[in-house]
């Protein structure tokens, strides 16, 4: 696949024409989506695609620009097999909702870490997962997930281990991502199974989808 | 060509009896629940231990009684069961529809059994007997025979007779009690009906439990809540202890989530009668709390009664199925418990929509009895929600009511002191009294302004979380991007020249931009609702937390920080939330103290010292030290000396360390020059 057009998301301009300039600076062409309103994920995926590949980033509600987030929208791109990169920071709010879509999402960049080399390598690197090579930090494993408590009030979060990554760090699950029979079930000492990249060196960079119960 | 049967070794009926079934008292129920089934209005239950010689139990009903071929083909088959749960009794009685497995485990508490059932309208009489020793001596179940004797007996008389005799272990004297229980809570016993089941336990406590029972103390309920499920739809009101409606809503004002569907359960009602249990309200009233709280402690949870009769284990001892009692930790003033209350959830399921599990450990958890469960639950919540609604107009109105009852008083006074006839004593009165209003008038004046002061504060805390991305957040990203782009160009087309014209000023920028996001990112911290919950906390862990997020700060305000941490994780029981609070406003102070310590030579020293089940934390800082205020004052809310100043940053301190069950100190120089600060906190040992 060969990408010389790259789309750039952003709910503010000149966060768009920040990225774009590290689009050009890596000898690709930004294509930048100036629209004032994005619409729907569905309405937007089902306009014509300007580029071979996008870069988003994560908070695109506040100012109406569109009624989706970044993760959504890469995570959607995924799967018609569209390269995209999602730029955000790693705040803790953020992770829980990326978390569930992860799976999907191969390269997240932080702005800090956003570079012109680090767009080319975040590129050939979607699309060799596209392809079917998939990074062992990255590879889904069916795994046993522990719950250690209940939900938490207004949170909404589910606290979880998973022994086959580690026992040393909990991580938070929204109860709105849990199939029902689970977020029912759910108290401590629970125990579930989920696809999860055993693999990844951080929490942050876990993913957890395909929840199953055994019956 | 060869055929087989699947058989089974006698060892099942151990298996399928005694081990799924491991009660006694949930066995006996069995048995007791086939005399319901038949339609009995009386059924004794004698438990015979005497000292010497055979243990019995018998069971004798005045139900329909069995033909003899009802027992071979019905009593003596196991795991299939001939009721049908939508076909009722001639007394309108919906069978338990049992499989038998309850009444294997019953009869196999002995090592003889016997049936003895007289069929209604009928002059035979039917006997059977199982000696489950010759089942011990037999490979499989299918070799022990079992004889149906038939003889004469009067006419006129029905029902049925199980006797369980050389029983295998005794009946502790707790197992009777939770029989008795379970026995007066079989059929509801709080509705009168016509020809009610009335099951009796031929034993003392059967007696006093059953008196106490009948004891009906609902008219002393504070709330009764009485919610309806109808074709899925819930219809919830709340009442008073005279009846009065408080508070009622439709399907829609209950179901929290968004799309206001359906419970997909059967038709139920759900009532709940909560109590006051504070000794204050029981002065006026004829029964004593000591009564109720006994009287609650054998009736009191939420029980099921499915089709007439009860479902255990809900509504047992420590069986808290709604989640009673975790809600009202969150929120104890609006929340009923187990402990305060009785209730019944009473399901109409003649289609069998709610399947109870093969151990009688309650319903399948499936999709019915979850949805069924909250209902119930969403019922409870949308109760706490307008008592919580209700509880604060009132104190609106106290506040209000407060104002004016103080303005009366102090009209009342004044008109006292007119009334003194001696123009000295009066003069010497109203001078008092006007002295002693005024320096009330302060107080309140005083504390007024400490509240508005929270007031402000916690409204620059939430517009700053909730604008602390927007407000920095993008801005920031363009400048950092932008000098990453200046200087990737930079670097690209000026080489080496680079160095010399543009890596300075673009330092500079990434300086400045670092302390910018700081503020955004400390606050969003500070709020992180993980941070609040009470638990064990990491104080080393958290000190080098906070002190990273300050170290832009140290740097942009040329600071050198000497931090001394003992090495090893010293925990302490509380949130994270308050540690934070105790170290951010000690940063923040120093980072004041050492705007006027212009000497090129700011420093912070901060220690870590773990002690024998302490913790300390020493902060000093080489400002101008405490001075104009004494060190007592200093914790007081409003004592600053910062025109800008809150005052509140040390009694918060004070505050949070308390609650953390430490002392603070101060002292107005140390070695270092300015103030020191010691805070030392009990840890929790490993």
């Amino acid at each position: 696949m060969q990408i010389q057009r790259v789309q750039v998301i952003d709910d503010d301009p000149g966060v768009r024409e920040t990225y774009s300039d590290k689009i050009i600076d890596a000898n690709l062409i930004a294509v930048p989506e100036d629209d004032e309103m994005l619409g729907t994920i569905e309405e937007f995926l089902a306009r014509r695609p300007r580029a071979e590949a996008g870069l988003s980033d994560f908070d695109l509600k506040p100012s109406g620009y569109a009624g989706f987030n970044g993760a959504e929208l890469v995570s959607r791109w995924y799967k018609t097999n569209f390269p995209g990169i999602l730029c955000t920071r790693y705040e803790k709010v953020h992770i829980e909702r990326i978390r569930p879509l992860r799976r999907h999402i191969p390269v997240l960049i932080t702005p800090d870490k956003l570079n012109p080399d680090s767009i080319v390598l975040g590129l050939e690197e979607c699309i060799r997962e596209l392809s079917g090579t998939i990074r062992p930090v990255r590879r889904a494993w069916r795994t046993q997930v522990h719950f250690l408590d209940d939900e938490v009030g207004s949170n909404g979060t589910f606290t979880v281990e998973l022994p086959a990554w580690g026992l040393e760090e909990a991580i938070r699950v929204r109860a709105s991502d849990l199939p029902r029979s689970i977020k029912k079930s759910a108290q401590p000492g629970f125990r579930c199974h989920a696809f999860a990249n055993l693999g990844a060196e951080a929490s942050e960079d876990l993913f957890l989808d395909e929840w199953v119960v055994e019956g | 060509m060869s055929s087989g049967h699947i058989r089974f070794s006698t060892s099942i009926l151990k298996r399928l009896g005694e081990e799924l079934n491991p009660n006694i008292d949930q066995g006996i129920l069995e048995l007791v629940k086939n005399s319901y089934d038949a339609d009995a209005i009386n059924c004794i239950v004698r438990i015979h231990e005497p000292s010497r010689g055979n243990s019995s139990i018998s069971v004798v009903d005045d139900g329909d009684g069995m033909t003899a071929d009802e027992i071979v083909n019905g009593w003596l088959v196991l795991g299939s069961s001939s009721k049908v749960t939508s076909v009722v009794t001639k007394l309108g009685r919906t069978p338990a529809g049992n499989k038998g497995l309850g009444r294997l485990a019953a009869l196999r508490m002995g090592s003889i059994a016997t049936l003895s059932t007289n069929p209604r309208d009928s002059t035979e009489r039917h006997t059977a007997l199982i000696d489950w020793s010759k089942f011990d001596r037999a490979a499989m179940v299918d070799e022990v025979a079992i004889e149906v004797r038939t003889d004469r007996a009067p006419k006129g008389f029905s029902g049925t007779s199980v006797v369980v005799s050389n029983l295998r272990k005794s009946i502790g004297r707790m197992e009777v009690k939770r029989l008795a229980r379970a026995m007066i809570l079989l059929a509801d016993p709080f509705v009168d009906q016509v020809n009610a089941f009335k099951p009796v336990l031929d034993a003392p406590d059967f007696k006093d439990l059953a008196k106490l029972v009948a004891e009906s103390y609902f008219s002393e309920s504070q709330f009764h809540l009485v919610a309806r499920l109808t074709d899925g739809r819930a219809d919830v009101r709340v009442l008073d202890w005279r009846g009065e409606i408080l508070y009622s809503a439709s399907h829609e004002d209950v179901t929290p989530s968004k799309d206001k569907s359906l419970y997909e359960a059967p038709d139920a009602i759900f009532e709940l009668w909560e109590f006051n249990l504070g000794s204050a309200g029981f002065v006026t009233r004829s029964v004593t709390l000591g009564e109720l709280r006994e009287w609650l402690s054998v009736v009191g949870g939420v029980h099921v009664y499915s089709n007439g009769l009860r479902v255990a284990p809900y509504g047992n001892a420590g069986n808290d199925w709604l989640d009673m009692n975790l809600a009202r930790v969150r929120n104890p003033e609006m929340r009923p418990s187990t402990n305060n209350s009785l209730g019944r959830v009473v399901v109409n399921d003649t289609s069998g929509r709610l399947t109870q599990k093969t151990d009688r450990g309650g319903f399948i958890e499936d999709e019915s009895f979850y949805a069924l469960r909250k209902f119930a639950m969403d019922s409870l919540d949308w109760m706490a929600k307008q008592r919580l609604a209700s509880a604060e107009a009132r104190r609106q109105q106290t506040r209000k009511n407060t104002e004016d009852t103080s303005k009366s008083s102090k009209t009342s006074v004044q008109q006292q002191i007119e009334r003194v006839a001696d123009p000295e004593s009066k003069s010497k009165l109203s001078t008092a009294f006007a002295a002693y209003d005024r320096a009330r008038e302060r107080e309140t004046n005083a504390l007024r302004k400490e509240v508005q002061l929270y007031r402000t504060l916690s409204t620059a805390g939430i517009t700053a979380a909730t604008f602390a991305h927007e407000s920095t957040g993008n801005s920031l990203k363009i400048i950092e991007g932008n000098v990453d782009t200046i200087e990737f160009r930079g670097l690209r087309d000026l080489g080496a020249n680079f160095a010399v014209t543009l890596k300075g000023p673009i330092g500079g920028i990434r300086k400045a931009t670092a302390s910018l996001g700081v503020l955004a990112r400390a606050t969003l911290r500070l709020l992180e609702q993980d941070k609040r919950r009470v638990g064990s906390v990491d104080l080393n862990k958290t000190l080098n937390s906070v002190l990273e997020t300050f170290e832009p700060f140290f740097a942009g305000r040329s600071v050198s920080v000497d931090v001394r941490t003992d090495p090893g994780n010293p925990t302490v029981w509380g949130t994270e939330a308050a540690v934070e609070s105790i170290i951010t406003n000690f940063l923040n102070n120093s980072l004041t103290a050492l705007e006027d310590n212009t000497a090129n030579n700011r420093a912070l020293r901060i220690e870590s010292v773990i002690g024998e089940g302490v913790w300390t934390l020493r902060i000093a800082d080489n400002g101008p030290g405490i001075r104009d205020i004494s060190l007592t004052d200093i914790w007081l809310p409003g004592q600053t000396r910062r025109t800008e100043g809150t005052g509140l940053g040390l009694t918060i301190v004070k505050d949070a360390v308390t609650d953390l069950g430490g002392r603070v100190s101060a002292v107005e120089r140390s070695d270092l020059g300015g103030a020191m600060f010691t805070v030392t906190v009990p840890t929790l040992t490993k």
